[in-house]
């Protein structure tokens, strides 16, 4: 069905570039999007509803005058393509914009390949889900939701490119509130793969949930509270992930260095003056690579019909590469290196993350818990942050261990990882070979869009010096 | 439009017990402010059909771009084949039936629908002029603008129709001493977008203090701005949808009829607001929209339902439905407590800190409530009832401020002191529900601050 509806619209696709070129647009790329998704909700064994989201829409994207345009439509005909055009050449005079252009011509078609997807299954999954994970009696609360989604794009611009794709989704979250002694703690566990529906079983859901819900059960009969604070800490792949993430990913994406997103998503403590800054110890490397394969964050040809490649944004502690599309290319004279991504054609497409990662060491976690002899060890998460330039994060441990004389000794109900962005990664001392990616959906821009990323990579240890900021 | 939504609804009514059709025609355009300038247009032009529909209490929601005859027949096919296997919503209890009557032309501006070029780059040049002659040295922004017509057919016997615009400037003002403020004012009317003033207000704060200090760990009086306050009291709105409550994702589960905050602090959810981006004349099911006190003196009065959640409760719907869950509108808090003036506020704390904006709010604990959040833009030490001097934790250079507040929803609910000044809709850039809300006092809030 996808694949005849986007034949109907390469004509409309084409006939938009050539629109926008007429209207005396230096560049012009067209893209039409088809979607179906389907979602399935349960709150504590009650159903919610199916939510079933079809859509299709075309987006003309075209640089004219020094402006930059992204106009889009639901209703992917001439007649509305035509009054969009017209009712939204707004600016006058001179923009101060531009983009790199004159890219060489590419062609390109790809398919995620996927095992299943049946609408039965996907909501069966659930149903069982929730009801393994509701046999643990201390989960009072529990909430899973989960969908299975397609998006098909065809895109081509006035450089003469081609290029069609079509990737699946499954994916979802669910929260587990545990209750013991009268006390609550929460855990949120996202999960996503371009992928079809057997993810889920390979994800072990139900497995990780349970884990979960019975450590924070011993953390709270057993937790201790310290206001000690700590030198040594060692994380986990999923600390290591959101620290990524939000430390480095983020503030090395080129339009938050150039002040774009200044009023919206933030700025950045990496300045077109300090580009090739010591980021990190020489333990740190930190990739972002959109073309690993079935991953949440795949892509192969990004929204600006630029070829994806893995992009390392830290090398051995040193800034190495901006994430880069061709607005902020052509603003730092250097090429696009394949970030622009929207959430769906009804967005302007900005630089994001696609699967951003630390590079695993040669360690196991045990070594770094012995290294780090006294200290303390955070597994998981709940509540973080990170200041408007990317410089000052907080990462609240809901699972904790005391390390006490290189094993892991009680848990610790309120640890607090509380650093400065730069003390966090020159602190990276030491890491394990195990590598995990976790999923998420990255929040950015005005009207806000969400993309699906991972983010992770292996244990750390920490070792912050005198000046570290190591907080309880 | 012309009589989509009629059209889907006979194609699908004798597929199901219940049946929401709600068809709406939007455009949306964004303009980009770049350094003090224009730089690009996000726009948009669509039509989607909302669908709500139920057989034999399974329940069902789904979208509809392609209003042509066939695509419509392949979607009830398509509904009537997933009803012989969608499980039941054991707690589904139906939509409201009946004849309402509307306000008609709340939330409309024809100004603001036949708004020319002109008119909107004037208004941007302007704000940036008043932002720049108060001592901004960059200005970075966006203005947003949204204009639709809605008509919803039901199978409870309810037709209607409304129109809608809005427009919404967002302006950060960078200052030359490292400090930077944000302004976002949102109106139903082009006149009452004051963008002149929006521009004074993103630079107010640029040369409010000489000096600038660092601040220590501890417990403080807070004086939240309406940005920041807004950002955190639009929280009582998600906490207080049943659906929500349900979820587990609500620090208001189990507290109907108990205290939640200070007895002199009320919120209420109002969709009735003339200037408020949440406001609308019918919810999502048709029922007209109204007020609702969620907090009433310190005590937790009401969650918002829609028909099905309010029988299920044995309570009446508070007009809030959402296409499944119930969703808050515009939230109003208000303080007896409220001194004549903002400056008369500042004037009535000893030892405290002025935050203008905040962000990245992240709940520990969604039923509990805890949560931290980091100041953004300016930060001031209040001495002696005076703002003294500008917080820089993070070296003089850096435009971080470099604290981060921690406290509970309901710990801040019931620690909040007093408020004063003028009442604002606070509307963050990502778009949390609008809150009104003056400038406010919350008493004892602890804040963490960074070594540099």
């Amino acid at each position: 069905m996808r694949k005849g509806l986007i034949d109907e619209k390469k004509e409309l696709v084409d006939y938009a570039i050539r629109k926008a070129t007429s209207m005396g647009a230096d560049y012009a790329e067209a893209t039409f999007e088809s979607s179906r998704g389907e979602s399935y909700t349960i709150k504590n064994s009650v159903m919610s509803g199916a939510v079933i989201a079809e859509s299709q829409g075309l987006r003309v994207r075209f640089l004219n005058g020094g402006y930059i345009y992204s106009l889009s439509t639901n209703q992917p005909d001439k007649d509305s393509l035509e009054r969009l055009m017209e009712s939204n050449m707004l600016l006058r005079g001179e923009g101060p914009t531009g983009m790199e252009i004159s890219r060489e011509r590419t062609s390109a078609e790809y398919k995620v390949k996927y095992g299943r997807y049946d609408s039965r299954e996907l909501q069966n999954f659930i149903t069982r889900l929730d009801r393994d994970i509701s046999k643990y009696a201390p989960i009072k609360s529990r909430f899973v939701t989960a969908g299975f989604s397609i998006v098909s794009r065809y895109y081509m611009n006035s450089e003469g490119s081609v290029i069609e794709s079509t990737i699946p989704y499954s994916d979802g979250f669910m929260t587990v509130t545990v209750e013991s002694k009268g006390e609550r703690r929460q855990r949120n566990i996202q999960f996503g793969a371009a992928d079809g529906i057997e993810y889920f079983e390979r994800a072990k859901l139900d497995e990780k949930a349970l884990e979960d819900a019975k450590n924070m059960k011993k953390v709270i009969d057993n937790g201790i509270n310290t206001r000690e604070s700590f030198s040594n800490v060692v994380i986990s792949s999923e600390i290591a992930g959101i620290a990524v993430h939000e430390s480095v990913g983020h503030p090395n994406e080129a339009d938050r260095v150039l002040g774009r997103e200044a009023a919206q998503a933030g700025t950045s403590y990496v300045t077109p003056e300090n580009l090739g800054m010591r980021i990190g110890s020489k333990e740190v490397t930190i990739c972002d690579d959109p073309t690993i394969k079935n991953s949440y964050g795949f892509y192969l040809y990004d929204d600006e019909g630029v070829q994806a490649r893995n992009r390392t944004i830290v090398e051995n502690g040193m800034q190495n590469e901006l994430l880069h599309n061709r607005q902020s290319a052509y603003a730092l004279k250097t090429e696009s290196n394949g970030s622009a991504r929207s959430t769906a054609v009804g967005f302007e497409p900005i630089i994001r993350m696609a699967n951003t990662y630390l590079t695993p060491g040669k360690a196991d976690l045990d070594e770094l818990i012995e290294e780090a002899k006294n200290g303390i060890y955070v597994k998981n998460f709940t509540e973080w942050n990170i200041d408007d330039t990317r410089s000052f994060s907080r990462y609240q441990g809901n699972e904790a261990y005391l390390i006490e004389n290189g094993r892991i000794g009680k848990p610790v109900k309120n640890f607090v990882l509380e650093t400065r962005t730069l003390d966090f990664w020159s602190a990276v001392e030491l890491k394990s070979r195990d590598f995990v990616l976790y999923a998420g959906t990255c929040g950015k821009g005005e009207p806000e869009q969400g993309v699906p990323v991972l983010m992770g990579g292996p244990d750390v240890l920490l070792k912050f010096d005198k000046r570290g900021n190591a907080k309880r | 439009m012309s009589g989509e939504a009629r059209k889907i609804f006979n194609i699908l009514k004798s597929e199901v017990d219940d049946l929401v059709v709600n068809v709406s025609e939007g455009y949306t355009t964004f303009v980009k402010i770049y350094e003090g300038r224009s730089e690009s247009v996000t726009g948009s032009r669509d039509m989607i059909a909302s669908i709500f529909l139920a057989k034999d209490k399974k329940v069902m929601a789904t979208y509809l771009n392609d209003f042509r005859e066939r695509s419509i027949e392949a979607k009830a096919k398509e509904i009537s084949s997933m009803l012989h296997y969608v499980e039941k919503k054991e707690d589904y209890y139906g939509i409201a039936s009946g004849k309402f009557k509307y306000a008609k032309g709340r939330n409309f501006d024809r100004k603001l629908w036949d708004a020319d070029a002109g008119r909107i780059n004037d208004g941007i040049d302007s704000a940036i002029a008043a932002a720049s002659g108060n001592g901004a040295a960059k200005v970075h922004g966006m203005l947003s603008i949204y204009k639709a017509k809605e008509e919803i057919i039901t199978s409870g016997g309810i037709e209607a129709e409304d129109k809608s615009t809005a427009i919404k400037l967002s302006l950060r003002a960078f200052g030359d001493r490292s400090l930077t403020g944000q302004a976002i004012r949102a109106s139903r009317s082009l006149n009452r977008l004051d963008f002149r003033k929006t521009g004074e207000e993103a630079s107010a704060f640029l040369n409010a203090a000489r000096e600038e200090s660092r601040l220590e760990d501890g417990e403080y009086e807070i004086l939240y701005m309406p940005l920041a306050a807004g950002e955190l009291i639009a929280g009582v709105g998600d906490s207080a949808s049943i659906g929500s409550v349900e979820s587990g994702f609500s620090f208001l589960a189990g507290k109907k009829g108990k205290l939640v905050a200070s007895k002199q602090v009320s919120v209420l959810d109002d969709a009735t607001i003339e200037e408020g981006l949440g406001s609308y004349s019918f919810d999502e099911e048709g029922v007209p929209s109204r007020k609702t006190a969620i907090i009433e003196n310190g005590v937790l009065k009401s969650y918002l339902h829609n028909t099905s959640t309010a029988r299920k409760y044995k309570t009446k719907t508070t007009g809030s439905a959402g296409l499944l869950d119930p969703q808050p509108s515009n939230i109003v808090l208000k303080h007896k407590k409220s001194y004549a003036s903002f400056d008369k506020l500042v004037a009535s704390i000893d030892r405290g800190v002025l935050i203008t904006n905040t962000w990245y709010t992240r709940f520990k604990n969604y039923q509990t409530g805890e949560f931290s959040t980091v100041p953004r833009d300016s930060a001031f030490i209040i001495k002696r009832g005076s703002i003294e001097k500008a917080i820089k934790n993070m070296g003089k250079e850096s435009i971080g401020i470099g604290i981060r507040i921690s406290d509970s929803m309901e710990g801040m609910l019931k620690r909040m002191r007093a408020e004063g000044g003028e009442t604002v809709q606070a509307v963050g850039w990502d778009d949390p529900s609008p809150v009104f809300i003056k400038p406010i006092a919350v008493e004892k809030v602890r804040i963490t601050a960074a070594s540099w």
